[in-house]
């Protein structure tokens, strides 16, 4: 009689998800599947809003990464009004998203992830925590608080408020940065700079331990997506798309995010919330991707910073080339720490940084937009169609958490597998499953806060539904 | 070594946080209250407005005399806003989404072995539609918290720095 394990909710992610695990006969895993049980509708309510109140309104999609849809509404603002923005306005907005980058993924890794490497994965959960953390590595946890603290006041420098500045406007941004602040902000560079190269070190030190999982944790190969320079440079603002396989041959190069359409697909499952977008010509499910950290550190060529191109090398020789073990997700987002700290110090330094021309001033002059950055989880498309008096008609957001869907339903089978092997139900394997989600650091967006814990259930139940073992924590 | 904040003094500010989604009707109530507070511009009154409570704030939160938290309050009773001394520091998980003021408490004390004294004001909240104007009952909550706020903190500011560190 075929089984199926539910885990709900995954805690420690950003929103609210589970995985339910099929069984067959023989007690080994016949599928497995990351649902999404979050409806948010952003882009229904949209439709008959000024395109001006966008970037606000899209920012509240999510209370960790608003910075993103700010900067991507922005730029979909921007292709509207036809206009190239000012310099400075366009240094300013990529100060703004080293800022989001850096304190996403400090919350990713010191507060969410590093629970489970530091302490174990096989440690007691009630001590796998932050709390835990802070008992056996203060110091660390410390820092990562501190670098979380640095990409926020970034941001609220810039945007007057941490989370949810309306700060980037279609046309370009509202206010530069006070030089008071912007010495503050050099001033903490030294301290961002040795936290995160601590981190990396730790961090390092670790990966012989996690040999198994660096294997298993959605380690097979598939697309990488996102954003490159002119000349191949890890890119976070602008550029243009570049696919490479899991070889890292380059498949598609050059191309135009805003022709999204024409090289992504989007298809939908019934029993996810979450679409899954897919290289078009490779069809579904087979033009699987990956977008975030691991894509952007396959697709590059260097960083064009010192500190951070040393460590890609490191990270290159450690990984064999170009990395298809998602476990990897963590190291890269460390060395991207490491990159946005060094590209924000390079642009304190730069004196356009203080025009005054900040904004072009324009009305609606294109009906359709598309705006593109990298969010710290990838590649974040916002597509809008406005009528001539610039109120929306069509909005398209594709987001980066949902870019990875097909990637994680496939990591969380291939550890399901690995681990699952009769009718028992492994402790290892349900640590491990939930990490190795984790490692991806999906955003699912709660819209408002709840008071209280994010508790892990799992049910086992029978082909006929019937429950036969529940485990709450 | 990251720093630690300065040891709390009289001169530490006394810090308000109002949390909320602001655009989520009566949710946005706390970070509403906060915002009226910080208009009144008292020195020494740190005021923080925020979506949410994050890790980092736990940073802030070590450096102050007094911390009082507004909230929202779904299902909260007749009361037109409830105030209750924070004593337990609940070990709850502070990620991206949580908003248990305990848990931040519970944060600074273990990152920086610092807990000033902390209160929990929320106000009751029936409306959370996306766009939603505030209730009648959360804008009477928030008109009457703000009195009351006024009163506390002015006997804050003139109290003794009470350290639990």
């Amino acid at each position: 009689m075929g089984q199926r394990i539910v885990i709900d909710p995954v805690s420690r992610i950003e929103g609210h998800a589970k995985i339910s695990i099929e069984l067959d006969d023989a007690g080994e895993v016949r599928d497995a599947r990351f649902h999404i049980t979050e409806f948010r509708g952003f882009e229904a309510f949209c439709v008959g809003r000024p395109l001006w109140e966008m970037p606000g309104i899209t920012s509240r999609i999510c209370g960790i990464c608003p910075v993103s849809h700010l900067l991507a509404s922005a730029k979909a603002g921007d292709q509207i009004l036809a206009v190239a923005i000012p310099p400075a306005a366009a240094k300013l907005r990529r100060l703004m998203n080293l800022g989001q980058i850096i304190q996403s993924h400090a919350l990713s890794f010191f507060h969410l992830s590093a629970p489970d490497l530091l302490l174990g994965l096989d440690s007691d959960p009630a001590r796998r925590n932050l709390f835990g953390l802070i008992a056996a590595e203060p110091e660390l946890a410390r820092g990562g608080i501190r670098l979380r603290q640095f990409g926020q006041e970034l941001i609220a420098a810039l945007g007057g408020r941490k989370i949810h500045p309306a700060w980037a406007v279609p046309g370009g941004v509202r206010a530069g940065l006070h030089p008071e602040q912007r010495r503050e902000l050099q001033a903490r560079i030294p301290e961002a700079t040795a936290i995160a190269r601590d981190a990396l070190e730790r961090f390092k030190a670790l990966l012989a331990q996690y040999d198994e999982e660096s294997r298993v944790f959605g380690n097979f190969p598939t697309m990488f997506l996102g954003l490159v320079g002119a000349d191949g440079e890890w890119e976070h603002y602008d550029g243009s798309i570049r696919i490479v396989d899991g070889a890292g041959a380059i498949v598609a190069d050059g191309l135009d995010p805003a022709s999204y359409q024409t090289f992504i697909g989007e298809a939908v499952e019934p029993w996810s919330y979450l679409k899954f977008p897919y290289y078009l010509p490779a069809g579904y499910p087979n033009g699987v991707y990956r977008v975030g950290p691991l894509a952007r550190l396959n697709l590059c060529t260097h960083f064009g910073t010192p500190l951070a191109d040393a460590e890609l090398r490191e990270y290159r020789q450690r990984g064999g080339g170009t990395v298809n073990g998602s476990f990897f997700y963590h190291y890269a987002r460390l060395i991207e720490i490491l990159a946005a700290i060094e590209r924000i110090a390079q642009l304190l330094d730069d004196p356009e940084l203080g025009a005054t021309r900040l904004r072009a001033e324009a009305g609606i002059n294109r009906l359709e937009g598309v705006g593109v950055s990298e969010a710290p989880r990838g590649t974040l498309f916002h597509h809008y169609r406005v009528d001539e008096h610039g109120l929306i008609t069509y909005v398209n957001l594709l987001i980066a958490t949902g870019q990875n869907n097909l990637a994680m339903n496939r990591a969380v089978a291939q550890i399901a597998r690995h681990y699952i092997h009769g009718p028992q139900i492994p402790e290892a394997m349900l640590n491990r499953v939930e990490a190795g989600i984790r490692a991806f650091d999906p955003c699912l967006s709660c819209s408002t806060h709840a008071a209280g814990t994010m508790p892990l259930h799992i049910t086992l139940h029978a082909a006929d539904g019937t429950v036969l073992d529940e485990v709450l924590r | 070594m990251s720093p630690r904040p300065e040891p709390t003094s009289r001169f530490a500010p006394i810090l308000v946080i109002g949390y909320g989604n602001e655009q989520r009707g009566d949710d946005a109530v706390g970070a509403l209250v906060a915002r009226a507070v910080a208009t009144w511009e008292l020195p020494d009154v740190q005021v923080i407005s925020v979506h949410q409570l994050t890790p980092e704030l736990a940073h802030t939160l070590a450096e102050a005399r007094a911390v009082l938290f507004i909230d929202a309050a779904c299902c909260a009773g007749e009361a037109d806003f409830t105030v209750q001394a924070i004593t337990g520091l609940a070990g709850h998980e502070v990620g991206g989404h949580g908003g248990d003021p305990r848990a931040l408490l519970a944060l600074a004390d273990a990152l920086y072995q610092r807990r000033p004294p902390a209160w929990w004001l929320t106000i009751p909240a029936e409306r959370f539609a996306f766009g939603a104007e505030l209730s009648p009952t959360a804008c009477r909550g928030m008109l009457l918290s703000l009195r009351f706020l006024r009163d506390l903190i002015h006997s804050l500011r003139s109290e003794p720095c009470t350290r639990s560190d």
